[in-house]
This record gives structure tokens, C-alpha cells and sequence, in this order.
């Protein structure tokens, strides 16, 4: 199997195995991944990607997506990373997320969008 | 379900506890630094006064924890009544006891107390001064009515300290008006910051479903050729909650608590479900 050349990261369990098959449909290989620390221990893989899809609120006390990201850009990560979420744009973490100037997209987001986001230039 | 509890009525509580607890201990002081013969008329509207405050203080104890606001502004209009009846046979007493003493000094004093004590409903405070304009002008203008000796410009003077207190009675009054639609707009503000609380909650608790539902009702139909029927009014269903949470998104109103600092200082995440168990506020 190649080697992934996107990540999810998304708390949801079938979100991320729904996420995954659509990205198999359309070719690429997705990683899809539970936590923060899921991420950081998948190191290698993840900065090999070229797309990172971030979800913003990844339950109660847990790291956000925001640490998630924060890490990436720690870790000197070159590619493209989307926030993916549920919640209103005013909510202050989604807020936070835009203000980094990074894409904020509102779930659910359709299988072209999905598809747009994968394909576009960073 | 417990009532919200009436801040007005608090107040006047207060006031009228706090003008009861004054009158019953003055009077119980003037018995030592004013005596007078035990069968006089002054003595017996000092037991009056005394019986008339511990009996309101005993009313109002009983309702403190829900106070009623009516209740509470006539147990301060009327606090003062013995009192205000006995202050033309106590200028008599004290011009023949020949002690040094300035007429309407008690009447002036109760009524700038009353005054900074005043609950919302200025009118009470101005029908209770009134009544003391009332007995200072009878017993200046009616000779027999108690003192015959008075300062110049009397009752005017006296009567300026009521317009004085009057005033502040009034200032008192509108800041208190301006806390209750201080704390009204607080209420409706923590109520308004709850609901915004709780439509985050279901956006984030109901978007990840619709995505999974979006996601796999499109991975359907990509493996069914032909697209079975049955996906054309889930696809049609799934397009109205897309509408509809387009809608409760695009709502502004500044996040849970509208606060970014405290977003920004601690990024964790948060628990969407236990937000909508928390009690209404």
C-alpha cells in the first residue's frame, strides 16, 4: 500500500472510516486518526502527507485541533492543513482555527468539496 | 420550581428592618436621656413605639427569606408613626426642662435617615416626608401644638432639609432603577450566552452524524449503478438539514461564554453533550 498522502483527525470513529472510503474512491490514501497523540505517534507518516484535515473540538479535556496544528507547524509540516468542523464560526476555538488563516470548513461537507480540498494547490 | 427572588422586594426589606431596628433603639435611649413620669403621654407613645417596631420586626423575620414587596414598603411607611406623634410633646418637655435643644434636630434627622434608606418606590419615601412636613408646620403655626420657640427662617430651613432629603430619596430611587435594568439585561444576557451554548452543542453533536450520513450516502451511491431509488429522499432529507444548519452556523453570537481569551488560553476541547445536561441558568 502507498504511502498516505492524507490525514484525518476526527474523534468520531465512523466519520473517519467514512472519510477514509471516500478518499479510496477517489484515490488517495488517507490516514485517519483519533487524537492529538494519535498524531504525534504516527510522526513520519503525517509529515509525509500533503494534506492535513483537522477537526476542531475532539471531546471533553482533550487536546483540539488547534494543539494538533499548533504540533504541525512545530514540526516544520509543509503541506496543506484544512479545519474540519461542526461547529458556528463564532465559536472562540473555531475562531482561534480562522484567525490562523487556515480553511475552516463547516460540516457536513459534500464528497466534492472533500474532492476540491484534496486536489487544490496550498 | 423555585420563584427568582424579587430584588425590590429585597430592598425594601431591608430598608424597612433597618428603620424599625433605628426607631425601637432610639426610642429605647431617649427613656434614659429624656425621662419622662411613667403615666405621660410621651412615655406611653414610647411603649407604643417600641411595641409597634419589635411587631413589625417580627413580621419581617418571618417573611425574610421571601420577602413581599408590599408588605415590606408599608412596614417602612409606617415605622414612624408613634414617633411622629410624640415630637410636639417632646419639644413641650424639653423647652420646659429648659435643656438646650434645636426644634425639628429630630425631625431633620429621621428624615435624611428615611431618605438614604429609601426604597425604589420614591413615593413611599416622599408621602413619609410629607407627613413630617405636615406635624413641623402644626406645630410651628399652632401655638399649643408643642414648642413655641424656634430658630429664624423656621419652618423653612427645616422644610429645606425635607426638599434636601427628598432629593436624595429620589437619586437613590433612579440608581436603584438602573441596577434592576442592569441586572435585568445581565439575565437576559446570561440567558441569551446559555442558548448560544447550547445551539454550539447541537451543531457539534448533530454534524458529525450528518457528515457520516452525507459520506456514506455518496459511497452508496458511487458502488449501486443504478443508484437505488430509496437514496433520492435521503439525499433530498440530508440537503434540508444542510440548509438548516447553514442557518443555525451562520448565527453570530460571539461563542459559548464570548470569550476568545479564554479560548485562546486553554485550546481544549469541550464536552458538547455535558453542555446540554448543565441546568438552565
Amino acid at each position: 500500500m502507498s504511502a498516505p498522502t492524507i490525514a484525518l483527525l476526527d474523534d468520531d470513529e465512523d466519520l473517519r472510516q467514512s472519510v477514509a472510503e471516500i478518499f479510496d474512491v477517489l484515490g488517495q490514501n488517507c490516514l485517519a486518526l483519533p487524537s492529538v497523540a494519535a498524531i504525534k505517534a504516527a510522526r513520519e507518516e503525517v509529515l509525509g502527507c500533503e494534506l492535513v484535515i483537522l477537526d476542531v473540538n475532539l471531546g471533553d479535556g482533550q487536546p483540539s485541533g488547534i494543539d494538533a496544528y499548533q504540533w504541525l507547524r512545530s514540526q516544520r509540516f509543509a503541506g496543506k492543513i484544512a479545519f474540519l468542523t461542526g461547529h458556528a464560526r463564532s465559536h472562540p476555538l473555531v475562531a482561534r482555527a480562522a484567525a490562523l488563516g487556515e480553511r475552516v470548513l463547516q460540516k457536513p461537507i459534500t464528497t466534492s468539496e472533500l474532492r476540491a480540498l484534496a486536489v487544490e494547490p496550498g | 420550581m423555585a420563584q427568582p427572588a424579587d430584588p425590590d422586594a429585597h430592598a425594601a426589606w431591608s430598608s424597612a428592618v433597618i428603620v424599625n431596628l433605628a426607631l425601637l433603639s432610639g426610642t429605647a435611649f431617649s427613656f434614659v436621656t429624656l425621662p419622662a413620669a411613667l403615666g405621660s403621654p410621651v412615655t406611653l407613645l414610647r411603649f407604643l413605639q417600641v411595641g409597634w417596631s419589635c411587631l413589625w420586626l417580627l413580621a419581617l423575620l418571618r417573611c425574610a427569606r421571601r420577602p413581599r414587596l408590599g408588605f415590606s414598603l408599608l412596614a417602612f411607611a409606617l415605622s414612624p408613626v408613634w414617633t411622629l406623634v410624640q415630637f410636639p410633646e417632646l419639644g413641650m418637655m424639653r423647652q420646659s426642662a429648659g435643656l438646650s435643644f434645636e426644634p425639628f434636630m429630630r425631625q431633620r434627622v429621621a428624615v435624611l435617615v428615611f431618605a438614604v434608606l429609601a426604597p425604589r418606590q420614591v413615593w413611599v419615601t416622599f408621602t413619609m416626608i410629607g407627613a413630617f412636613a405636615v406635624q413641623v408646620c402644626l406645630e410651628f403655626f399652632i401655638p399649643s401644638f408643642g414648642a413655641t420657640h424656634f430658630g429664624p427662617a423656621e419652618p423653612w430651613i427645616t422644610l429645606l432639609y425635607f426638599a434636601t432629603a427628598m432629593w436624595i430619596a429620589w437619586s437613590r430611587s433612579r440608581h436603584l432603577s438602573r441596577e434592576r435594568r442592569l441586572e435585568r439585561r445581565l439575565s437576559r444576557a446570561t440567558a441569551a450566552a446559555r442558548a448560544a451554548q447550547v445551539e454550539q452543542a447541537v451543531l457539534d453533536l448533530a454534524n458529525s452524524p450528518l457528515q457520516v450520513i452525507e459520506l456514506q450516502l455518496t459511497l452508496l451511491e458511487e458502488r449501486r449503478r443504478p443508484v437505488p431509488p430509496e437514496a433520492a429522499p435521503i439525499r433530498r432529507a440530508l440537503a434540508r438539514l444542510r440548509a438548516l444548519n447553514r442557518i443555525l452556523s451562520s448565527r453570530d453570537h460571539g461563542g459559548p461564554d464570548g470569550n476568545d481569551d479564554d479560548a485562546a488560553r486553554t485550546l481544549a476541547s469541550f464536552d458538547a453533550e455535558g453542555v446540554l445536561h448543565e441546568p438552565l441558568p
